[in-house]
């Protein structure tokens, strides 16, 4: 029992190698865009906005006069309110 | 914490007919819908991702602390977008002041010698940013903002047009020396 699963280890192990292997040498195949405004579309979905960038104006809105606070961004950011 | 940053560009909820005085509760939807168009605004606008971060996270200040100013007469995407090229106009003009540069307006690009027909063929590389940006950064500054903002497919040419002080007539004819400029610098990014 111990020695079939030793063997289906193996296996395994040597699956993801072969599978790896292939990755590696696979090539790229190049990507085409019709116009510059797809290739910037593109690119603007490839880019996240930073994820510290939330925390920040969270902090920023909180230091803001209660006037302007609110609690909006509980919604969003979780939390108390203060 | 997570998932206040949406990866993907589709809103969370269309707010297409802006209302006067937006309430603040709705203004969590506002940065969920827009952050990305405007982080990546000012990242190609700035060329720096650090101070994109900065802006981005400025813009959003000001539009919160300015919401019941906003009359509804543009979408809101306008609205952000146009507080978003103030303030990385401003960036750039102090630091230039600082820096003491030449206009970079002042490129000619009507004789670049380059193919610019044939499509743009590019390989998935993490490069691909910085050709972009390379590339943009070559351009005036003028037709980088215009290709910038026809690139996002919630903006019209009238609405461009009114973001840039223009006529859509005169977005259309800069916008086709933009693209040549920019495909003719790009392919030399390669």
């Amino acid at each position: 029992m111990n020695s079939h699963k030793k063997i289906v280890r193996q296996q395994h192990a040597e699956e993801q190698q072969q599978a790896e292997s292939v990755h590696q040498v696979q090539p790229v195949a190049p990507r085409e865009f019709a116009t510059v405004e797809e290739l910037l579309r593109h690119d603007a979905q490839q880019t996240p906005v930073p994820s510290a960038l939330a925390q920040r104006l969270q902090a920023s809105l909180q230091e803001l006069p209660p006037a302007g606070r609110r609690a909006w961004w509980r919604r969003l950011f979780g939390g108390a309110d203060q | 914490m997570n998932g206040i940053v949406s990866e993907s560009l589709e809103p969370a909820k269309t707010l297409d007919r802006p209302q006067p005085g937006l309430e603040p509760s709705e203004f969590a939807e506002l940065y969920q819908e827009h952050s990305r168009a405007i982080y990546y605004l000012a990242l190609r606008m700035l060329s720096d991702p650090q101070k994109a971060e900065d802006a981005t996270h400025d813009v959003f200040l000001k539009a919160f602390r300015k919401m019941s100013q906003f009359r509804g007469e543009s979408s809101w995407r306008t609205w952000l977008y146009r507080i978003t090229i103030n303030h990385c106009r401003n960036l750039q003009q102090a630091w230039n002041e600082r820096h003491m540069v030449s206009n970079v307006d002042d490129f000619v690009f009507e004789g670049t010698p380059a193919r610019t027909d044939s499509p743009l063929r590019v390989l998935e590389t993490k490069e691909l940013g910085q050709r972009i940006q390379q590339a943009l950064d070559a351009l005036p500054a003028e037709y980088r903002l215009l290709l910038l903002l026809v690139a996002d497919e919630q903006m019209s040419y009238d609405q461009v047009a009114a973001l840039t002080d223009q006529t859509a007539d005169a977005v259309r004819g800069k916008l086709h020396r933009a693209r040549k400029a920019f495909a003719a610098r790009f392919q030399q990014t390669a």
